[in-house]
């Protein structure tokens, strides 16, 4: 089922020297159980597409509908906060919250009861492998890999069924990518999200079901 | 996401720690300073009204005259200098444009009243009353000599009969008289009657002169000749020549229907008047009369009078409280006052000491021999009774006379032009004013230039300038602590801030990313900051009233501050902030608050600003790089 869709989506920004054309006349659909790659050289727009994905930007033109409804009219940061959750290459967990806190917050942020919310953050880090020591360790003392995990339980936290990723395992070592991209592909396949990730790596590309190939901003391949 | 704000802060214990404790300090000298500002500043205000800058006129000699007396003991002339004034010039003359008056000076006299029917006796003299009056050694009496005499020397005459004094209750029937001032005395004819104004001259006893004389113990001299004292406006004496040097008369038969004998009943008349005359004083505000400006004297009951009343000249009085005391007077009642005189040159307390007893010197009568008329009658309502404070003084011409009645110089309409008694030009004593304080030096500057020549001027603030002076460093002490107090804050608060928020970039990214609305995370940003800048400011603003409490019981919110007047006139002057100044004010709750808001403001701004700043950031730019990687 499709539950996220970019049409003709046009996105420029000004530098200091020039325009940029970051993302030209894109349109793409992106389906629950699915997992996308969206690969490109540096600069190639990847990221304002993430970012227009996650409702952080709007598009100058074009648009980004959620289930058939037009992004840009909805709450955006309702739609992060419970339909999409964003994961980063350099993790970013709150480093001054426990493991456990970090994953809490989202549910916190949906004024769920900080038991229940408790109860389900440590459900959801023992199901990203994590162990119960991790807990109540801050993100400092963790490893990237611990962090990257941490991360991606937070997202499943948000309850919602779509998950973007941005070069998530680019700080991780083979072990550790294998286990990231093992727990990606487990949550398109098993939890339903529409999984797009952000990536150079093409061993986790290929563990996509589509890829889609950006150049200078305009979407240049889809297998 | 306070509490996750709190939460975060609290993990950075030494940081949150370290910034209570600045913001603390902080507070502290901002309260300080706001308190030390705002306490000088009343207390300015305070000094303001207690505090009177007034002026002091003399007329500068133009000269000095030779004249010469008779000294009988060298049995010479001898010479002396008088200062020689030409002109009375008028208090007009000050009348210059620009000149910072409150008050302008005016040559005041003081009047007598005759008031019959009050108890004017100075109650507190030990003197007896059948003494109390023209002193107790002078008498006018009828006088015969026992044999023709040059009064050159003691002769022997026979009292016959007292028309004014004491010389009865003496029981004498007769005494020793010398004309010894006089180089050219008149021949005494034995069976003649003559009258006399004498008085028992104890200096020559004393200095050993009568020692030559056998028998002669003391001896009586002329007191007065039957010259009249009268000046006109502009200052100028009223002469009569004719009487001048005339100590006694021969009295014939029907001598006291002629002119001469009239004259004689009329002084005796005039100092009757005068001993149940009280002086009444006539100003433009209470403060203008040194007794009350040094604070020697004060409203003990009733109240002052008013500004309004002394401009439009109302019929009310201020009451010396002994005279009240022996009448029975009290505010409110009414007290006729019929003026039959004034005196432009000495002041009141010569004539009527408050502290001794009653002594009249001056025969009140004018030029050719007549009673001075009333010129002026009305009745005023007491508005007050004030008192005089200290006991006894030197006579220095600034004391509240006794009896004093204090009238508004405007209620006095009729002109006291035929009834000046005494006369000279103005000096310090009978031409005070009033300028605006602090203005001293640019009343010099003016009067430097447009003022005339013959004229000296005194100033006296009591302390005025130097109080200022000191409020003014306490000011400026103040503002360097505020002003330390405030860039301070502003340091901290920009440093902290910097810390707990511009570098908390990736967090506020990350919770937008997470969803979380711009208004939550401020508030998540600046929520444990400013809950952090309040506990601080009330811990650091409550430190700060309490140090300031302490400073000023250690002053007693009391300063006295004191200076001279000219005439080695001591003065004090206290500066009271009322009782219960802090409590009234409110100062230990409203200035910290004050200064509390004051300090949350400038968190509450300063962190906005900064958490602004970083809400403009895009999220993915700060958590996926930058724009160019994109």
């Amino acid at each position: 089922m499709t539950i996220l869709k970019a049409e003709h989506l046009s996105f420029s920004y000004r530098t200091k020297y020039q325009t940029i054309h970051a993302v030209q006349d894109i349109s793409c659909e992106f389906d629950t159980g699915k997992m996308y790659a969206v690969t490109g050289e540096s600069g190639s727009g990847k990221t304002t597409l993430l970012s227009l994905l996650a409702g952080l930007d709007l598009p100058e033109s074009g648009k980004v509908t959620v289930r058939g409804n037009d992004l840009s009219q909805m709450n955006r940061d309702k739609y992060r906060r419970e339909q999409a959750s964003v994961i980063y290459q350099a993790f970013h967990l709150f480093p001054m919250l426990t493991a456990l806190e970090n994953v809490m917050f989202p549910m916190e942020l949906r004024n769920m009861k900080k038991k229940a919310a408790k109860e389900r953050a440590k459900k959801l880090l023992l199901q990203v492998g994590l162990s119960e020591k991790i807990f109540s360790q801050f993100p400092q003392m963790m490893s990237g890999g611990e962090q990257q995990r941490v991360a991606i339980a937070r997202a499943f936290a948000s309850g919602g069924k779509i998950l973007l990723a941005d070069e998530p395992t680019g700080n991780l070592d083979t072990e550790n990518e294998q286990r990231i991209v093992d727990l990606l592909r487990m949550s398109a396949d098993e939890r339903g999200y529409a999984v797009i990730v952000i990536t150079h790596n093409p061993k986790v590309a290929a563990r996509a079901d589509v890829i889609l190939r950006m150049q200078d901003g305009k979407l240049v391949s889809v297998c | 996401m306070l509490k996750n704000s709190i939460k975060q802060m609290l993990r950075t214990p030494f940081r949150t720690a370290a910034f209570l404790v600045l913001i603390g300090i902080s507070s502290l000298l901002l309260t300080l300073g706001c308190n030390l500002f705002y306490i000088s500043a009343r207390t300015q205000e305070a000094a303001k009204g207690a505090f009177a800058t007034i002026g002091a006129v003399r007329q500068k000699p133009s000269g000095a005259a030779r004249e010469k007396y008779w000294n009988p003991e060298t049995g010479d002339y001898e010479a002396y200098s008088v200062d020689q004034y030409g002109a009375a010039i008028p208090d007009s003359a000050l009348d210059i444009e620009g000149l910072p008056y409150i008050h302008k000076p005016k040559h005041q006299p003081f009047y007598a009243a005759y008031t019959g029917d009050y108890v004017v006796r100075n109650t507190h003299s030990e003197v007896d009353e059948s003494w109390w009056g023209i002193g107790a050694d002078c008498v006018i009496a009828e006088m015969e000599p026992f044999e023709d005499c040059m009064p050159d020397h003691p002769v022997k005459l026979h009292f016959k009969k007292s028309l004014y004094g004491n010389i009865t209750d003496r029981m004498l029937s007769w005494i020793w008289f010398w004309d010894y001032e006089n180089p050219h005395p008149k021949p005494l004819k034995a069976g003649q009657t003559y009258i006399m104004a004498l008085y028992m001259d104890t200096h020559l006893g004393y200095s050993g002169i009568l020692d030559k004389y056998e028998g002669v113990s003391a001896v009586w001299t002329p007191w007065l000749d039957v010259r009249g004292s009268q000046y006109q406006k502009d200052g100028t004496m009223l002469k009569d020549e004719k009487h001048k040097g005339r100590f006694f008369d021969q009295v014939t038969e029907g001598f006291y229907e002629t002119d001469e004998g009239k004259r004689w009943l009329n002084i005796i008349e005039g100092f009757t008047i005068a001993n149940y005359s009280i002086p009444v004083t006539p100003t433009n505000a209470t403060k203008l009369l040194m007794y009350f400006y040094n604070g020697n004297a004060g409203i003990s009951e009733g109240r002052d009078i008013t500004e309004e009343e002394y401009a439009s000249g109302a019929k009310v009085c201020l009451v010396d409280s002994k005279f009240a005391a022996n009448n029975q007077l009290k505010p409110g009642d009414k007290l006729k006052l019929p003026l039959y005189y004034a005196d432009y040159s000495a002041p009141a307390c010569y004539y009527y000491p408050y502290w001794a007893e009653r002594t009249v010197t001056e025969k009140m009568i004018t030029a050719d021999g007549q009673l001075y008329d009333v010129f002026e009658e009305n009745e005023y309502e007491i508005a007050g009774i004030y008192q005089v404070t200290g006991g006894m003084q030197d006579l220095t011409g600034y004391e509240a006379p006794q009896n004093g009645v204090i009238i508004p110089a405007a209620s006095v309409e009729n002109s006291d032009e035929d009834n000046i008694l005494n006369f000279s030009p103005m000096k310090p004593s009978n031409t005070i004013f009033q300028i605006k304080n602090g203005t001293i030096d640019d009343f010099l500057a003016i009067w430097e230039e447009k003022g005339i020549d013959g004229l000296e001027l005194a100033f006296e603030d009591n302390g005025y300038s130097e109080l200022m002076h000191s409020f003014e460093n306490t000011r400026k002490m103040s503002v360097i602590l505020l002003g330390a107090g405030a860039g301070i804050t502003l340091l901290i608060l920009v440093f902290f801030c910097h810390m707990f928020i511009t570098k908390q970039k990736v967090r506020t990214a990350l919770e937008r990313s997470l969803g979380v609305p711009k208004g939550k995370c401020l508030v998540s940003l600046c929520g444990g900051i400013l809950l952090i800048v309040l506990i601080g400011v009330m811990i650091g603003s409550s430190m700060g009233a309490a140090f300031t409490k302490k400073a000023v019981t250690l002053s007693d919110s009391r300063n006295i501050y004191s200076s001279a007047f000219s005439a080695n006139q001591a003065a004090a002057r206290e500066i009271v902030l009322p009782e219960d100044f802090l409590k009234e004010q409110h100062m230990d709750v409203v200035l910290p608050c004050f200064s509390g808001a004051l300090n949350l403001t400038a968190a509450l701004l300063t962190a906005f600003l900064m958490a602004a700043g970083s809400l403009k950031k895009e999220p993915l730019e700060l958590l996926s790089g930058t724009k160019q990687e994109r």
